[in-house]
């Protein structure tokens, strides 16, 4: 029983304008935002690759271990290669950051972004699932009930043995499986192209993220689709049902998502950046001015022993040396100290406005899915706070490294005393995304809300057909 | 008679759960974005003189001329009030900028710290506009003459002695009529609540760029409608034209303008800015390993100090060749997309608006190349008045004087070019608004009615 009526469900909307709509839709702006954003990750992790060789370079270039420590090395963010399909942070072109020893990193601001993209979202399949397939999942669904009611076919068919509740699951299903077969396809005509470019070239990891954040999908199309079939089996006329689920649409996927990061900023206050940096820069200077007095008071104490000449003087000039280096040791400690005090409050808050925002977004599933599908993805929220403790465990090891080679050595202008400058043995930094298995464990709770919502707006919609009137 | 026909229609749309509909959405996203806006740019203005404040005191208790050399100047642009309306290019334009002797212009971290900020649009009124409100226009408007094909009332009107040309006509204006009186109203109420609530004001010269962009967005409405109307007179059944509109809208507003710009970094491809940032260190690294050599034991104070500055000019005068070269590829590219993105009436929108609340391309170019080279400039000119060398020879530096710094002082474009830049799109909506009536006329003569 139930097959046959799934079956004339399926058809009935196969067969439909709207399906031929939304499989071309689909097909056509999935696997053409895949090619345009396949082109486009080809280029950025050219110009990574690029980039990195040339900062290696650069850092060849400097000629001393002191120069290096002060002028640092670049360190850019790689492009994740999850962004052909789900772009997300990929956006912020503040990607490149400078590891110094004595200052904790944070990316440098870019202007010379793309104008043209900054104001226009990335049509990624997030955003063709986002906005095209949930107002799809709304049209296929609007008339499921009430259309038939409308027809009066429901009242012929329910004439016949026809549980109610085999009814609604039949049309639940046939409905959602007819749109979700398109999208599948389209999703797997995009994994072909990925599978057969060289360039992506996804690994395991990347190929489960991707199945992932696509299960995600389906299970938010599921939410919209049971949310269609609420209202439609609530609602007496067709043209009402789409209204409301017009204006159901056009709350949830356009304004709840985007409203939610201003009002958390209302709420929650953070130090603007710009004071931030300000401290910091005072705090710094502070210490600068610190470290010269200390220097020059230690330079006055050694002139004496200095002038005398001699053995005296070169014992005089050893000790001296390091104690000019415990100075240099402390202004660095200090500094970085500042830095992380600084940073690590003003990300504390940011932090806490995150939560705020994330909670209030996620009255609309939408948000959900945006927080799955970029955080599996390695694209999201996620991934910036990673990606940021990853490259201050690099300063670390930076720091590291420059201690042993500068180790006992005068720390300014010593370049003749210096051993050779060699820095093939610098560490690399070489960032290793989140395990896929952190990054679904922290999409757990989006996860759950999608699939509660899907089971409550289907509960919703079975309870209100079983008690409908089919006049 | 065509003021009966305007009148039917006018009271047929305004009866209707559509309109109910529409004009709550209407209200609610318009004047809600509204006032969230301005609450939003009050509190940016909040911050930029908090962190003026403090970035003063830090600046009137600096005395030493090493340390301005580390640390050099840091100011940032105004927010800019227009921003209510347009977000636009803001947030970028927003970043803090530090001019410093030692290193090259840097730019600082954007007060929308928020990832969630560049994870989601921002809820504007062009946002609103360009995406809500063209598609409640489309759906207004989708069954407006299949749909009196199908109930048959369109058979009946034409029995009567009714020109068709009046009857299209007068489905055009009810419907603009309607919709445009909603969107008034609701961006009217959030006007005056901002201004109640938290005092927004305007200049005259604003004032005027709001009312172009108010007409803008009307007229934006009103291509959409008569998409909707071409679309209807197209096909028979109101199914189907809703199906159609639907698509034309999907692919004109979402498709079209977001998949050009990646299109056009691939057809105008520049090389990262990352690429320029290193090829500038090297530009220095170089000019300072040429000065080492130059350098002698027992130079004169003054001596090394002119050979300094040389160095800094001839450092200043190479990078910006180079980031010449570099703009104008950018603003290439940027051209290109913008070119391209106009065969979508939204993306023309899009472009207008931003560019008449100062928070488009244009603006962000000149924004660009103001802090690299008219701020810079005055920067680097206010050095030789800033510096003040030590009387004593006790004091280890230079004192310093920072009264003399420049303000960071963009003014934007004058009214009238703003105007001009924004012409060509308004332009083409006119021209999509022509074009898709037209159609709707020819197909509507000879639309069979039965």
């Amino acid at each position: 029983m139930l097959v046959t009526l799934l079956k004339k469900e399926f058809l009935e909307h196969v067969l439909s304008l709207r399906f031929i709509v939304a499989s071309v839709l689909s097909l056509v702006l999935v696997t053409l935002s895949l090619i345009v954003l396949r082109a486009d990750y080809v280029q950025k992790k050219e110009a990574y690759d690029l980039n990195r060789e040339s900062y290696r370079k650069e850092a060849e270039r400097l000629g001393d271990y002191t120069q290096l420590q002060m002028q640092g090395i670049h360190v850019d963010r790689p492009p994740a290669k999850l962004q052909v399909s789900y772009y997300g942070l990929e956006k912020v072109e503040d990607k490149s950051t400078q590891i110094m020893a004595f200052m904790v990193p944070a990316t440098q601001g870019e202007l010379y972004k793309s104008p043209a993209s900054a104001l226009f979202p990335t049509p990624d399949i997030l955003y063709v699932v986002a906005t095209v397939l949930s107002l799809m999942a709304f049209v296929f669904s609007y008339d499921a009930v009430c259309g038939e009611r409308e027809s009066g076919t429901m009242r012929l068919m329910l004439s016949y043995s026809v549980p109610r509740d085999r009814f609604i699951l039949a049309k639940w299903l046939g409905g959602y499986l007819s749109l979700a077969t398109p999208f599948v396809i389209a999703l797997v005509v995009a994994a072909l192209i990925i599978f057969v470019s060289r360039s992506v070239g996804f690994t395991g990891n990347q190929w489960s993220a991707y199945v992932l954040a696509a299960v995600g999908s389906l299970l938010f199309i599921a939410v919209m689709f049971s949310i269609g079939m609420f209202v439609s089996s609530r609602c007496a006329r067709s043209a009402t049902a789409i209204m409301i689920l017009l204006f159901i649409w056009v709350g949830m996927v356009l304004f709840v998502p985007n409203v939610s990061p201003y009002i958390s900023n209302q709420v929650k206050r953070v130090t603007p950046i710009d004071v931030v940096e300000n401290q910091m820069r005072q705090e710094i200077g502070d210490l600068v001015r610190e470290l010269t007095q200390k220097m020059e008071q230690l330079g006055r104490e050694y002139e004496p022993q200095f002038r005398k000449g001699g053995e005296a003087a070169q014992q005089a000039m050893v000790e001296f040396g390091e104690r000019m280096n415990v100075i240099w040791k402390e202004f660095q400690n200090n500094t970085n100290m500042v830095g992380e005090r600084n940073i690590r409050n003003f990300e504390n808050e940011l932090n806490g406005q995150i939560a705020v925002a994330k909670i209030i977004s996620r009255l609309s599933p939408v948000s959900s899915y945006v927080y799955i599908a970029t955080d599996v993805a390695g694209t999201g929220v996620r991934k910036q706070l990673h990606f940021m403790e990853a490259l201050r465990e690099y300063q670390t090891e930076f720091r590291g490294y420059i201690g042993r080679k500068t180790e006992g050595a005068f720390p300014f202008g010593g370049s003749d005393e210096e051993e050779s400058y060699d820095i093939s043995d610098m560490p690399v930094f070489n960032y290793a995304e989140e395990p896929i298995s952190d990054r679904v464990a922290g999409s757990l709770l989006d996860f759950g809300l999608l699939g509660v919502e899907a089971l409550f707006f289907f509960m919703a919609a079975f309870v209100s057909f079983l008690r409908a009137d089919v006049m | 008679m065509f003021t009966v026909l305007v009148k039917k229609e006018i009271l047929n749309n305004i009866l209707s759960f559509r309109f109910a509909v529409t004009f709550l959405l209407f209200f609610l996203l318009i004047s809600g974005s509204v006032l969230m806006m301005a609450a939003n740019h009050q509190k940016q203005v909040l911050d930029y003189s908090n962190a003026k404040a403090a970035y003063r005191q830090r600046i009137s208790q600096m005395r030493d001329y090493n340390e301005f050399e580390i640390f050099g100047m840091t100011d940032r642009r105004r927010p800019n009030r227009l921003s209510i309306f347009a977000m636009g290019l803001e947030p970028d334009m927003s970043r803090s900028v530090t001019n410093s002797q030692m290193r090259n212009v840097e730019i600082g971290g954007t007060p929308y710290a928020n990832p969630l900020f560049a994870l989601f649009s921002t809820p504007d009124v062009t946002y609103i506009v360009n995406i809500v409100v063209s598609l409640l226009a489309i759906l207004f408007v989708f069954d407006a003459v299949s749909g009196e094909r199908e109930e048959e009332t369109l058979k009946l009107i034409l029995s009567n002695p009714v020109p068709r040309d009046m009857i299209l006509m007068g489905k055009c204006v009810g419907s603009l009529v309607c919709l445009c009186a909603a969107f008034l109203i609701s961006l009217g109420v959030g006007l005056v609540a901002a201004r109640v609530s938290m005092s927004l004001v305007f200049t005259p010269g604003q004032w005027l760029r709001i009312g172009i962009l108010i007409m803008t967005s009307l007229l934006y409405i009103s291509s959409f409608l008569m998409l909707g109307l071409f679309i209807s007179t197209c096909v028979r059944g109101s199914g189907t034209s809703l199906m159609i509109s639907l698509l034309a809208w999907v692919v004109l507003v979402l498709g079209i303008p977001n998949v050009v710009p990646i299109v056009a970094r691939q057809v105008v491809p520049l090389e990262s800015t990352q690429k320029l940032a290193s090829e500038m260190r090297a530009i220095e690294q170089e000019e300072w390993e040429a000065v080492k050599k130059t350098m002698r034991r027992g130079m004169s104070r003054e001596e090394s100090r002119r050979i300094f500055t040389e160095t800094r000019r001839t450092i200043e005068d190479r990078s910006e060749a180079l980031t010449d070269s570099y703009m104008n590829k950018f603003v290439n590219q940027a051209s290109v997309a913008r070119v391209m993105s106009r065969i979508s009436p939204s993306a023309c929108f899009t472009y207008a608006s931003t560019t008449l609340t100062g928070t488009g391309v244009d603006a962000y170019e000149g924004f660009i190349r103001y802090v690299h080279e008219d701020f810079r400039d005055q920067f680097e000119a206010s050095l030789s008045e800033i510096r003040r060398p030590s009387r004593s020879r006790r004091e280890s530096s230079d004192q310093v004087d920072l009264t003399k710094l420049p303000e960071f002082a963009l003014t934007g474009p004058t009214t009238e070019l703003i105007l001009k830049d924004s012409l060509l799109d308004i332009a083409l909506l006119f021209v999509y608004n022509t074009l898709f009536f037209l159609g709707a006329f020819v197909r509507f003569l000879r639309y069979d009615v039965n």
